[in-house]
């Protein structure tokens, strides 16, 4: 089946690598989201925690467990350890850094600065502790198979695997934020912390505990994705820019919105290159005929585009808080 | 004991000042006074991306002037190495050339890692007639750029047709297919190969086509690669021609063996470095090929590029990378040259690029020659293979070198550039 030129397996096939794609960024948009939703802190050192993790991830499977338990164990250690190093780690970082800064004169600008300082001196540390060249993490062997076909692609098992893996998270995450006493208080805190205080509930540990929460969801993305990308200092620089949109497109401090931000800019970053593909002729204003090549380099400038018009149209974006920049 | 009195006060205070004012003078009213040693400018970004590579051009860098030194250095003096880093910050590239030029007075410029420090250094070199030392893959050679060159500018490395050659004579003497797509990042390095991919494809009889066998992949935001492997697979090439580095490089080996792209097609990487593999993995490059400037394998044919080798196994504890080997090669023979003609100062350096223009030099590998109108260095590209898993015999041997091709004809004609007279007679 053929629809304007294009076949049906081939539309398919990129809602697949768009799904994965978009997993990703849920995964990543969501820890961002949640501490900016509670603390009011624009993460910039996300992207270096996402780093971090994935580092630790390759020092826990490939220079730990694999040599004694195999590579498959090895990485099913390292994907249940990762969150719990780096949940610690956030809420030492919360504790002994982020806190010292509540209460102050610019406290979110504050945090900025924090965060943007960590973007910048983890790569360096972790150049200086791990070394400079890049870190081999590869998909373990039991990952590397064919599911099944679709026309000329394979549905792999480990891109199958991340779009489970982020399905199960996200549910796990709002059955946490929405169905427990914790959850209850997080969201409590984030309407009203002074109401919470003053009904006598620690607000200081449920901080701590959504900031650590939001540095495990970072490391668990490193974890997930470094298989399929290069586990290098500078890879968390990048994706933080595609996050960034997606939870601006979402919504800050929304649950529901990078999770639906994230699928919508993965499928529209994984379908543009189509439309060079299919039979229609489009042109520019002079006429002339917009290649597919057009489409291969417009995928990611799209994703500005659509943000900007978010911004434009709705700045507290799809699913945001009003006034939650405020 | 005698009092102090008021001349002798004055004599003491005189010759106190004096030395102060000595150490707080300019650096090159200090080095007036004695056997001023010959500085080496050089700039790397030892910080930022590509830290690892740079580090290796620093090393080599010093490596060569630390065996010029050895030998009595240049006309008895002393060469001195000035590094500076560059953070990979286009501005602080130029902060640091104006420091080195105008406050510490170098004698030679030297460094850089990617196109826009090239590119500042290069009118550094044009506008202060000072020999620029480019140790990356350079931009300012190719047809569109080469009457900007400084006519002192000088490289050891490969352009990029040189490694479009290598590669697409290999896949054209070996039958590897017909068919070539291509998958591009999209910037200016892989954009400079298509010139070469217009005129190559038509010389070997393969089919091509600048509009329709190219997928480009948005750079540097996106390094997943999976979007373009539907559309490669529904043309059915017989080959695909990667062109990606570092880290981008990486991905897009795991992303292809994870889809299985490399079992479908044959994958010919358009350039690879030792660093690549190290970070993909054991065996992760088996299968592919990809063209190199030069190999630390190539020990066992080159005894000088053995020296070089184990020098750097033992400072770095890791093989010398291509940018090692070519910072060496280049620091040794503008310094050798140099030092054999004794024209090293800066109102010496267009006598000095004459001498270096047609010069044979063999340090690391085969014989190589600057030729004069543009100063493309005619060198062997080497072509290599990816090894499996079981075929390493340590973490560092990911790659064996299975070809290689050299001479004038793997070059854009200086003709071809509309350059008759050699550059260093391009002053204006």
């Amino acid at each position: 089946m053929a629809a304007g030129g294009v076949e049906f397996s081939e539309f398919v096939q990129h809602l697949f690598l768009g799904l994965v794609q978009g997993s990703f960024w849920v995964l990543l948009a969501l820890g961002l989201s949640i501490i900016f939703g509670l603390m009011g802190i624009i993460n910039f050192g996300h992207g270096a925690f996402y780093m971090l993790g994935a580092y630790v991830g390759f020092t826990v499977s490939d220079l730990i467990f694999s040599p004694f338990l195999g590579p498959n164990a090895g990485f099913i250690v390292a994907l249940a350890s990762v969150p719990i190093v780096m949940f610690a780690l956030g809420m030492v970082f919360e504790r002994y850094v982020i806190s010292r800064i509540y209460n102050t004169e610019n406290e979110r600008f504050s945090g900025v600065l924090i965060m943007f300082g960590m973007s910048i001196f983890l790569p360096d540390f972790v150049r200086l502790l791990w070394g400079r060249p890049g870190k081999p993490f590869n998909i373990p062997p039991m990952f590397q198979f064919s599911l099944f076909k679709t026309g000329t692609l394979d549905i792999t098992a480990y891109r199958s695997f991340t779009i489970i893996t982020a399905a199960i998270l996200v549910a796990l995450l709002w059955v946490l934020i929405y169905k427990t006493n914790l959850g209850m208080m997080i969201r409590a805190g984030t309407n009203n912390n002074t109401m919470v205080k003053v009904l006598g509930i620690n607000v200081s540990r449920i901080w701590r505990l959504t900031f650590g929460l939001g540095i495990a969801l970072a490391g668990f993305s490193g974890v997930m994705i470094a298989p399929l990308f290069a586990v290098d200092a500078t890879m968390g620089e990048l994706i933080l820019v595609q996050t960034f949109i997606v939870v601006v497109v979402g919504g800050m401090g929304s649950f529901i919105g990078p999770v639906i931000g994230g699928l919508i800019l993965g499928q529209l970053w994984a379908l543009t290159p189509l439309v060079g593909r299919t039979q229609y002729v489009v042109q520019n204003w002079t006429g002339t005929v917009i290649g597919p090549d057009f489409w291969e380099k417009a995928s990611d400038i799209l994703l500005f585009i659509v943000m900007a018009v978010i911004l434009l149209l709705r700045p507290r974006g799809l699913f945001g808080q009003e006034g939650a920049f405020d | 004991m005698s009092r102090l009195d008021r001349r002798k006060f004055l004599k003491g205070a005189g010759l106190i000042g004096g030395i102060v004012a000595a150490q707080a003078a300019p650096p090159f009213l200090r080095e007036g006074l004695g056997a001023r040693p010959i500085k080496w400018g050089s700039i790397h970004p030892t910080t930022g991306p590509y830290s690892t590579e740079a580090f290796d051009q620093v090393e080599g860098v010093k490596i060569a002037i630390e065996d010029v030194n050895k030998e009595g250095g240049v006309d008895g003096r002393e060469v001195k190495l000035l590094f500076r880093d560059d953070q990979f910050k286009w501005d602080q590239t130029t902060t640091h050339a104006l420091d080195l030029i105008d406050n510490h007075r170098i004698d030679f410029l030297a460094g850089s890692m990617v196109g826009p420090e090239e590119v500042r250094l290069n009118e550094f070199s044009r506008k202060r007639k000072i020999i620029y030392a480019n140790y990356p893959q350079h931009i300012m050679s190719t047809p569109g750029n080469a009457k900007k060159m400084s006519p002192l500018f000088f490289t050891a490395n490969t352009t990029p047709y040189q490694l479009c050659a290598s590669s697409l004579t290999y896949i054209a003497k070996n039958n590897l297919g017909k068919k070539i797509h291509c998958v591009f990042d999209d910037y200016i390095w892989p954009k400079m190969f298509i010139p070469a991919f217009e005129k190559l494809t038509k010389d070997f009889n393969l089919t091509w086509n600048a509009n329709s066998s190219v997928s480009w992949v948005p750079f540097p935001t996106s390094m997943d690669y999976s979007a373009t492997f539907p559309r490669i697979l529904k043309e059915k090439p017989d080959v695909v021609y990667a062109l990606n580095w570092g880290q981008r490089q990486v991905a897009f080996v795991k992303q292809a063996r994870e889809a299985g792209l490399d079992k479908k097609v044959k994958i010919v990487l358009g350039a690879t470095e030792i660093t690549m593999p190290e970070a993909a993995g054991l065996g992760s490059y088996e299968g592919f090929n990809a063209a190199m400037m030069w190999h630390p394998s190539l020990a066992s044919k080159y005894p000088a590029a053995k020296t070089l080798n184990d020098k750097f196994l033992a400072r770095r504890k890791r093989p010398c990378s291509s940018y090692g080997m070519l910072a060496h090669d280049l620091t040794r023979l503008i310094l050798d040259t140099a030092k054999e003609t004794k024209l090293y100062k800066r109102r010496d350096h267009f006598k000095l690029a004459k001498v270096l223009e047609g010069k044979k030099f063999q340090y690391s590998k085969g014989v190589c020659e600057i030729r004069p109108c543009d100063h493309v260095c005619i060198s062997e590209v080497f072509v290599m293979r990816g090894k499996s898993k079981a075929e390493m015999k340590d973490k560092f041997d990911h790659i064996e070198v299975i070809g290689s091709s050299s001479g004038e004809g793997n070059t854009v004609s200086c003709e071809a550039k509309g350059l008759k007279e050699p550059a260093s007679e391009r002053r204006a």
